[in-house]
């Protein structure tokens, strides 16, 4: 064997990750690039073919590029994405003018249009090579015989039929980029760009009458890595300042450097969701206070993360874990608390402990309150109590146990919610106690 | 050459305080303490005149002692006596957020920011629970920060907003993340978004919390027998409350009573001396003795 041969195990999970990076990296050419697996890339250039010189230029850059991170790419531009992945493993360096496709496609080998291996080798036996073989000839005894894949490609490469791969490419709605010829370096520069970035977004939103609820800022390097900072907000915005601040304090909360490296050469902002945002009026006497507090809600979730911003939304529940539900503010339905009647006891407490914490506890059986109980090694002797309020396990969960809630007060006047977990006798030998709650 | 400036006329010809120069001083340095003089009367005149807005609680003493009530627009600290005594610290925020809160404005009222230790230590706001101590918690938003620095930037923030009426957040350990600074700048952050904060400890260390800080108040709060119903059973909360320091006025120690169903804070007699009176009898089994119960406290 050759001993110059470096031998590597492979590994297709690292390759799958690769090439997801290096669709990343080409999305400094278009939004709209897709992986194709195992080892392809695609990109839709129609709309910004001309920022790059042309298809040649856009051609010969990326293979340069590439060429320069390592890989030896082979690249085709067509009409159709099948076409142009088939002419880029048979036919590389190709650009096929409008309309060309048929003509291009024809001396191909079969091969080159990713056929399944068994059909593949059934049409060989045949006879047919090429593309044209099978283009000249009636398809429907070709469907019958190797299946309906063979004639979907074909179709699909021709342009005849909407591809797939190009199905999967979802265009983001407004987006606003800046290619650099000198790469930016520092972190001042990035800060400007992004508001220029913001001010021209936003100026695109108010043409169409619509506000961003998502927003993501992607800034390629020029050695091909890919930082990406994703947003969103309460309400849509197209407040640049606003956009740019919720950028800055995102990027404050993950304690993280811009890691700028050799320098940005491509900065991207993108309105991924929309709505519709009709003008309001401003009152004179500054913004409305609705608008003050969706601020405040989106500042505080771009720097401490979204899920920590909540608001409380009732519910229906015997179970007292399930009787309140934490939801994203905005997402808040009709509010249903209750307030209790003039002099019922409240009895539910301010502080919910996320898990009932064991406690001992003497008490009489078989439900008597607890009279005295040693909680985090602190001794308790109640002097009050009211219950039991019996709360029976959900049967559908499976739980099982009943629980026999107990509102205590101890000699200092620190006020507790214990239960009882299991009906002696009944449900269980020994019953044990909880603390659920505490009672201000 | 003192003489001199004492004799120009004062900005838009108003009146010249007279100058009384200092032996070696120089014009400007004295022109300097001059300035710094009005400043500090206009200070001290403000207080006087208490421009401070305010929220009664409904607790006559209290009010009193507090010049009609708790200042908005300031930064409050609530800190627990002893560690058992969280709840209760707890709950005279609520009462206090309560008292706070302004009805008539619908939408958010109240930000309540948690650090994740105390989360973790204390539990979570139940909103069932605090329905039942008369603050809506359709106007409450709970923010949960990782650390004592994130909730302090939170609670700036909030406070800020001019949309809120209370900022609680909830933070294990004061000492350490917040100093005279940190109470100056939400101190500031207050007055500019006209929100009241209130800093909570429940955490251990209260009673000996030495820092010195620019918070309008300083409270100490510990749990208190509350004064049982008809069959026995716990009444409305109680609280000892120690205001340790209060801005331009006075301290105060009071037994306070929170009466959830009319949202007002009601006075109830200290006992004699520190010691609370625990000598009601534990209850029995069955049913505890109303007679007896009832006969302490009030």
């Amino acid at each position: 064997m050759y001993p110059a041969l470096i031998v590597a195990d492979a590994d297709p999970e690292a390759d799958k990750a690769l090439l997801a990076r290096l669709g990343d990296w080409a999305r400094r050419y278009t939004p709209l690039a897709a992986i194709d697996p195992p080892d392809g890339l695609i990109l839709d250039i129609a709309g910004s073919a001309h920022l790059f010189g042309g298809e040649q230029t856009l051609l010969d850059d990326a293979v340069a590029r590439l060429a320069a991170l390592g890989f030896t790419a082979r690249a085709a531009i067509a009409g159709t994405p099948e076409a142009a992945a088939a002419l880029a493993r048979a036919r590389p360096g190709t650009i096929v003018p409008a309309g060309g496709e048929e003509q291009a496609l024809r001396p191909l080998p079969l091969r080159a249009l990713r056929i399944d291996p068994q059909a593949l080798a059934g049409l060989e036996r045949l006879g047919l090579k090429r593309v044209e073989d099978v283009l000249l000839r009636p398809r429907a005894p070709f469907a019958a015989r190797f299946g309906e894949d063979l004639i979907e490609r074909l179709d699909a490469a021709l342009g005849r039929v909407r591809s797939t791969i190009g199905a999967r490419i979802e265009a983001p709605s407004y987006v606003v980029e800046r290619r650099f010829f000198e790469p930016i370096l520092n972190p001042e520069d990035v800060t400007r760009t992004l508001h220029r970035l913001a001010s021209e977004l936003c100026a695109m939103l108010l043409k169409y009458g619509e506000g961003a609820l998502a927003l993501e800022m992607s800034l390629f390097r020029v050695d091909g890595a890919v930082r990406r900072i994703a947003l969103r907000a309460a309400r849509p915005t197209r407040d640049p300042e606003r956009i740019a601040l919720l950028f800055r304090e995102k990027l404050a909360g993950e304690r993280d450097e811009l890691d700028i490296g050799y320098g940005f050469d491509v900065v991207r902002l993108v309105a991924a969701r929309v709505e519709r945002l009709d003008e309001t009026m401003t009152r004179l006497d500054g913004p409305a206070a609705g608008e003050d507090l969706a601020r405040l809600v989106d500042a505080l979730g771009a720097r401490l993360g979204p899920e920590r911003v909540r608001v409380p939304a009732a519910r229906d529940a015997h179970q007292p874990e399930a009787a309140s539900l934490l939801v994203a503010p905005g997402a808040r339905p009709d509010p249903g608390w209750l307030a209790p009647p003039p002099g019922a006891p409240a009895d539910r407490p301010i502080r919910l402990l996320e898990r009932p914490e064991p406690i001992e506890a003497i008490a009489s059986v078989p439900d008597g309150p607890p009279l005295r109980f040693r909680w985090r090694r602190v001794l308790h002797e109640t002097m009050a109590y009211e219950g039991p309020e019996r709360i029976a396990a959900s049967w559908w969960e499976g739980e099982g146990h009943t629980r026999d809630y107990f509102r205590t007060e101890d000699r200092a006047g620190r006020r507790f919610w214990l239960f009882r977990q299991g009906l002696f006798g009944r449900e269980v030998a020994v019953p044990r106690w909880y603390v659920h709650g505490l009672f201000g | 050459m003192t003489r001199d400036i004492a004799t120009k006329a004062g900005p838009a010809g108003g009146r010249v305080l007279p100058l009384a120069g200092r032996p070696g001083e120089t014009a400007s340095l004295a022109r300097a303490r001059q300035a710094l003089d009005k400043v500090r009367a206009a200070h001290d005149a403000g207080f006087a005149r208490d421009e401070i807005a305010r929220a009664p609680l409904g607790a006559e003493a209290l009010d009193a002692a507090l010049r009609g009530g708790l200042a908005r627009g300031v930064l409050h600290e609530i800190l627990a006596e002893e560690a058992g005594d969280l709840g209760a610290a707890y709950g005279f925020a609520l009462a206090a957020s309560a008292r706070l809160l302004r009805r008539e404005r619908r939408g958010g009222g109240v930000v309540w920011i948690q650090e994740d230790r105390a989360r973790g230590e204390d539990g979570i706001p139940y909103p069932p629970g605090i329905a039942m101590q008369g603050l809506d918690p359709s106007r409450l938003i709970l923010v949960r920060a990782r650390d004592p620095q994130a909730a302090l930037w939170a609670m700036e923030q909030a406070l800020r907003c001019r949309a809120l009426d209370v900022v609680v957040a909830e933070i294990s350990r004061l000492a350490g993340a917040y100093d005279l600074t940190a109470s100056r700048r939400l101190g500031l952050a207050a007055r500019e978004g006209g929100a009241t904060g209130l800093l909570l400890q429940a955490g251990i260390g209260g009673r000996d919390l030495k820092l010195s800080s620019a918070a309008f108040t300083r409270w100490l709060v510990r749990a208190h027998p509350s004064r049982p119903g008809l069959a026995g059973e716990p009444g409305y909360p109680a609280w000892s409350l120690r205001l340790v320091r209060q801005r331009g006025g006075r301290e105060g120690h009071w037994l306070m009573e929170w009466n959830h169903d009319e949202r007002i804070f009601v006075e109830r007699a200290l006992p004699g001396g520190e010691a609370l009176s625990g000598d009601r009898p534990a209850p029995r089994p069955e049913r505890a003795h109303p007679a007896r119960m009832a006969a302490f406290g009030a």
